[in-house]
């Protein structure tokens, strides 16, 4: 699944632009966040990795912003394995490996955030907002 | 055979500590990690095991709020009796003499509270790192000055010692919360209606599980502390033998320590703390003791799920569970699976009990003896208070 961060600006704000694109284009997406705020609209969406290009012509041709973002990051120097995330993320986009190693899987992550204020030694970020 | 002569057997010495540190000067100690050893013992039984490994080790990798560490600052001119002081803004405890000063893990910085304190001072100064040291003082005729700003590395430090008071505990509780919101706790985030649990310690690799009756581990054990050469000096605060959750006390020299087994941590809504990493290794002296690391496989080590929900000094117990279940990831609460957390880092428990095989093996780390057992059969007792009041806590 690609990942991207949707902005409407000004007099998009009061159209269907997601829904139109989703009716013309008949491809299923998945929407993760969405907020109003000082810098227009905002949408976080997820979608197969095969219609990825077909979905960002759509909404570009109709004056959306299509911004290709990652998720989280995580400082590899700061983790120290202790799994405080791993119970927390809905998305079961972190893993404890055979050896204890705790790994994430970005593709799956929905940039919820939740895991983010859990980990003591500070070494995820959220990207997104 | 009768109970005595099976004791007898069971205790009769197969090796002395003078052996083994023989067996370590010559490079021909044969050390196992306590869960390779006991994987080997489910294959070919503890006695015979027991007959080729001498040294078993141990290790643990978690937070430990009851920690600190200790300096001396040296004298400034004129002379300074610290009366409060702070280093990069956490204030540090003044508890002796003029210069001498005591870290607390849990102290917060007073600029940067929950997200850097004590802890994470030390952890700095492990790394060579400069900090900001002020102090106030009232002034004495010995001791005039009554300000001081100075940077200082761990090099401008006389002493530099780590000293915890409790650590390492033999076994602990797992966490989860009952009420409908999420809720900060020590335990890390639990998120509600028993949405997820959490579980510290390292179940079979801890240093306490695998010696049950302290016969080994007591006062003047050798030990790895932060990734350097520690001692125990006595039990824990709240050591709890009759509860299976005996703990330590250890200090250890933070001059030649790693900050990679020393790490500042923020628990959010709860404050910062510590993890400290720490082995003991466990001499195969008799089977008794070969039977004992055998045993304690996490399968059968097992501990009470509690729920944090209810703010009490005696909270809810919902089930029994084993580490082997909290260390599958998933365990059931109420009928439902919920996903576990570690908080102890079980990665970094197997590092430091490696770590602690190849210092034996490689001639780097002798066993000693202890010079006093720890305390079996002592009592951690509730506070003694008076009628509480509404406005005292909050809700």
């Amino acid at each position: 699944m690609v990942k991207m961060l949707l902005r409407f600006h000004g007099n998009l704000m009061r159209e269907p632009v997601t829904s139109t694109v989703i009716l013309e284009k008949g491809i299923k997406l998945n929407i993760l966040k969405a907020s109003i705020h000082e810098r227009g609209g905002e949408m976080l969406i997820e979608v197969p990795d095969e219609h990825a290009n077909d979905i960002i012509r759509a909404f570009e041709s109709k004056g959306v912003d299509v911004i290709l973002k990652r998720t989280i990051s995580v400082d590899s120097d700061k983790c120290i394995h202790c799994g405080e995330c791993f119970s927390l993320c809905p998305a079961d986009a972190i893993h404890i490996s055979q050896d204890y190693a705790v790994t994430f899987d970005e593709s799956k992550c929905v940039a919820c955030g939740i895991c983010v204020d859990a980990c003591p030694m500070r070494a995820i970020s959220l990207i997104l907002f | 055979m009768s109970v005595l002569t099976s004791n007898y057997e069971f205790e009769k010495p197969i090796r002395t500590y003078e052996e083994i540190n023989e067996k370590i000067r010559k490079g021909d100690a044969v050390v196992l990690r306590a869960d390779e050893f006991k994987r080997l013992a489910e294959v070919k039984g503890y006695e015979n095991v027991a007959k080729e490994v001498d040294v078993v080790t141990t290790g643990t990798f978690g937070a430990m709020c009851s920690s600190g560490a200790v300096i001396n600052l040296g004298h400034s001119d004129p002379p300074i009796k610290i009366d409060k002081a702070w280093i990069n803004d956490v204030p540090v405890c003044h508890p002796g003499a003029a210069v001498d000063l005591y870290i607390g893990a849990t102290q917060m910085s007073e600029t940067k509270p929950f997200e850097y304190g004590g802890g994470h001072v030390i952890e700095d100064l492990i790394r060579g790192e400069e900090v900001e040291l002020r102090a106030t003082a009232y002034g004495t005729d010995c001791y005039p000055r009554t300000r001081l700003e100075t940077n200082i590395t761990k090099y401008d430090l006389n002493q530099f010692y780590m000293l915890n008071f409790r650590n390492s505990y033999q076994k602990y509780v797992c966490a989860t919360n009952g009420r409908d919101t999420v809720i900060y706790t020590y335990m890390g985030k639990l998120l509600p209606q028993y949405g997820n649990a959490t579980f510290s310690g390292a179940g079979e690799l801890n240093p306490l599980i695998n010696d049950p009756e302290y016969e080994i581990i007591g006062i003047g054990t050798r030990i790895f502390l932060g990734g350097a050469k520690g001692y125990v000096i006595g039990e824990g605060t709240q050591h709890d033998p009759g509860n299976q959750m005996g703990t330590l006390m250890v200090k250890g020299n933070c001059m030649e320590m790693d900050a990679k087994f020393v790490r500042g941590a923020a628990i959010t809504r709860y404050g910062t703390s510590i993890y400290v990493g720490l082995g003991i290794p466990i001499p195969i002296l008799n089977l008794k003791i070969a039977k004992n690391i055998a045993v304690m496989t996490d399968e059968n080590i097992t501990i009470k799920v509690l729920d944090y929900g209810v703010p009490r000094r005696s909270r809810p117990v919902l089930r029994e569970v084993s580490y082997k279940e909290l260390k599958s990831g998933r365990i059931e609460i109420l009928g439902r699976t919920v996903k576990v957390s570690p908080l102890s880092s079980l990665k970094g428990a197997i590092e430091i009990a490696e770590i602690l095989k190849k210092w034996i093996e490689d001639g780097r780390f002798y066993l000693s003896k202890p010079v006093e057992n720890l305390p079996r059969d002592s009592i951690f007792k509730p506070m003694k208070e008076k009628p509480l009041q509404r406005e005292w806590y909050r809700r």
